[in-house]
């Protein structure tokens, strides 16, 4: 190969990471976690998630879930700082952790429904029915204020 | 095209990053994102109910 197509090949992997960086940067709307999304998102959090073991499961069911996980956790938080606060009562921080619990076992359903293989990353149980746990998990944490 | 908010884009960039600092340091090359995310939770629920019963005496 000539030192020119070599650059130029070089210049088309540069490219092609600068893309997937932008995918994630973009300000408000990121798309859900793609191959080249979540590389892009290690790579900018400075971790080291390009070990082939972890590559094999990107993408796969338990990564669409995890999102949510972190979403429900962190609106723990929130809450229990509002709570603190005086910013919400006592009922008012029981009923959305009773709202968040609920949104917490749709996805834990999902996960047992789906049954996950931790080598080839694929649903080896309902696929369907996992997605629509997690449809519905998605919804439930969508309609909490 | 599904989206994700940057706010929770961020919140996910944090626990990747937590869990892959935590696998480093006990010598790992790999972590359990679900078992992370899991534990996150669970922490944060703990953590929102002793504030809940802190609050929630009864008054008498």
């Amino acid at each position: 190969m000539s030192i020119c197509r070599s650059a130029g090949l070089v210049l088309a992997i540069l490219l092609a990471m600068s893309v997937g960086v932008a995918l994630v940067s973009a300000p408000g709307c990121v798309k859900q976690p793609q191959h080249t999304d979540i590389v892009a998102l290690a790579a900018s959090a400075n971790t080291t998630f390009y070990a082939t073991g972890t590559l094999a499961t990107l993408g796969s069911f338990e990564w669409d879930v995890a999102p949510l996980t972190t979403h429900a956790a962190h609106a723990l938080k929130d809450t229990a700082a509002a709570l603190r606060r005086g910013d919400i009562t006592v009922d008012q921080a029981k009923a959305k952790a009773a709202a968040l619990d609920h949104a917490h076992d749709l996805l834990s359903r999902a996960l047992v429904t789906c049954a996950q293989d931790d080598h080839t990353g694929k649903c080896t149980g309902d696929e369907a029915a996992a997605r629509k746990l997690l449809d519905d998990a998605r919804n439930a944490l969508a309609s909490i204020p | 095209m599904s989206t994700i908010s940057v706010k929770d884009a961020r919140e996910f960039a944090a626990l990747l990053t937590s869990g892959a600092d935590a696998a480093e340091a006990a010598g790992q090359s790999e972590f359990d994102l679900t078992a992370a995310a899991e534990a996150q939770y669970k922490t944060a629920r703990a953590d929102l109910q002793a504030a809940i019963d802190q609050l929630d005496k009864p008054t008498g």
